[in-house]
């Protein structure tokens, strides 16, 4: 997998070792800087036919068979308004799943490393996952970049929090708030490690069946 | 008195459907006159013979409209006298910060994302229309044509 953000910063992710690598643009060959922008489309192509061509139909699922309960309620029976209802209930939650899928891809955990590595020339990321105590997976987003200081990890996932300057690293604040809602929404723990200029680490606990 | 019509200007007939439902519900009794493409919008907005020509109170325009899209609708209706102070609402599934500012720099009045879950959806619509219909102050039929397009407020 290949991935660029808008300055040009190119990475490409070994999936086997489990590791990013992150190339400047100039170290780059043609093919390969075509290559991993035709990976890029593909991929904002996919976010965009997810956000948006998702969206329609699932708004008349939600739509008709609320409309069908109101307008038919009584004539569908007792057992014709559960089913309708169940469909009412699991296009609403199609569309919950969407927006945090959005969000997640928006502003996840591996591009705040992405991000927090951005001074230097050589940076590692490190990701991967392994069984945490309760059966669940626990995933983990590993950099060696800026770092945070643990006396100050309770603020990490609060909104509109930073624990660096808007000039040395952009953000608004929200990135790791929305990660720890998503993922206690689903049942899950988010936790974080580091030390200033030392990197740091972030975990999640998720459903194994969750992922795949 | 009558109530000027809405203009709904949306090629996607699900949502059209429960649009009406929902605009139904919030007990407007404007008449909501459906446009399905761009250039369907612009013949009624713009029509070569003003004799029957209404003016809408509103206008509510998706963006990805065949023939003619939604911006290029809203620019022409923005460019003619006669419709360049109507309120446009751009009621579409992008929110894409590329077309937000496309749509408020094109003088839509206000943008809204179509919301997937039915009920935020006609709470959305009800809101609109509250506000676009009581609310907000309509500009005087009879002066708005004659005087050139002004900038237009945002809610």
């Amino acid at each position: 997998m290949v991935c660029m953000d808008a300055s040009g910063r190119t990475a490409l992710v070994n999936a086997e070792a489990g590791r990013l690598f992150g190339y400047r643009r100039e170290e780059l060959t043609g093919q390969r800087v075509k290559d991993l922008e035709l990976a890029n489309e593909n991929m904002e192509t996919f976010a965009y036919s997810v956000a948006h061509d998702l969206r329609a139909p699932l708004r008349a699922l939600s739509g008709f068979s609320k409309t069908l309960l109101e307008d038919y309620g009584d004539a569908l029976g007792e057992e014709g308004r559960d089913y309708a209802g169940r469909i009412v209930e699991a296009s609403e939650q199609m569309a919950m799943l969407i927006d945090d899928l959005l969000r997640l891809s928006g502003m996840n955990l591996m591009e705040n490393a992405w991000k927090f590595t951005s001074g230097q020339d050589d940076a590692s990321i490190e990701f991967g996952a392994n069984p945490a105590e309760d059966g669940r997976l626990r995933c983990y987003v590993r950099d060696d970049g800026a770092g945070f200081d643990p006396a100050c990890s309770d603020q990490l996932s609060r909104p509109f929090r930073r624990l660096h300057d808007g000039s040395e690293f952009p953000g608004t604040g929200v990135g790791l708030a929305s990660v720890r809602r998503i993922v206690q929404r689903h049942g899950g723990l988010v936790g974080a490690e580091g030390a200033i200029g030392k990197g740091a680490a972030f975990h999640f606990t998720i459903k194994a069946e969750e992922i795949t | 008195v009558t109530n000027p019509p809405v203009l709904l200007v949306e090629d996607n007939p699900n949502d059209e459907m429960l649009l009406l439902r929902a605009f139904k519900k919030g007990g407007f009794i404007n008449e909501v006159v459906v446009a399905r493409d761009g250039a369907e919008a612009l013949a009624y907005l713009l029509p070569a013979d003003e004799a029957d020509w209404i003016r809408p109170a509103l206008i509510l325009l998706d963006l990805k409209l065949p023939k003619v899209d939604g911006l290029e609708v809203l620019r022409r209706v923005r460019a003619d006298a006669r419709t360049a102070l109507i309120p446009v609402v751009i009621l579409t599934t992008s929110a894409e910060e590329e077309d937000v500012v496309a749509g408020y720099s094109c003088g839509a009045n206000a943008y809204v994302r179509k919301p997937v879950k039915f009920s935020a959806f006609a709470e959305a619509i009800n809101a609109i229309g509250v506000f676009w219909l009581f609310l907000s102050e309509p500009m005087p039929e009879a002066i708005s044509p004659a005087r050139p397009a002004a900038q237009p407020a945002t809610p």
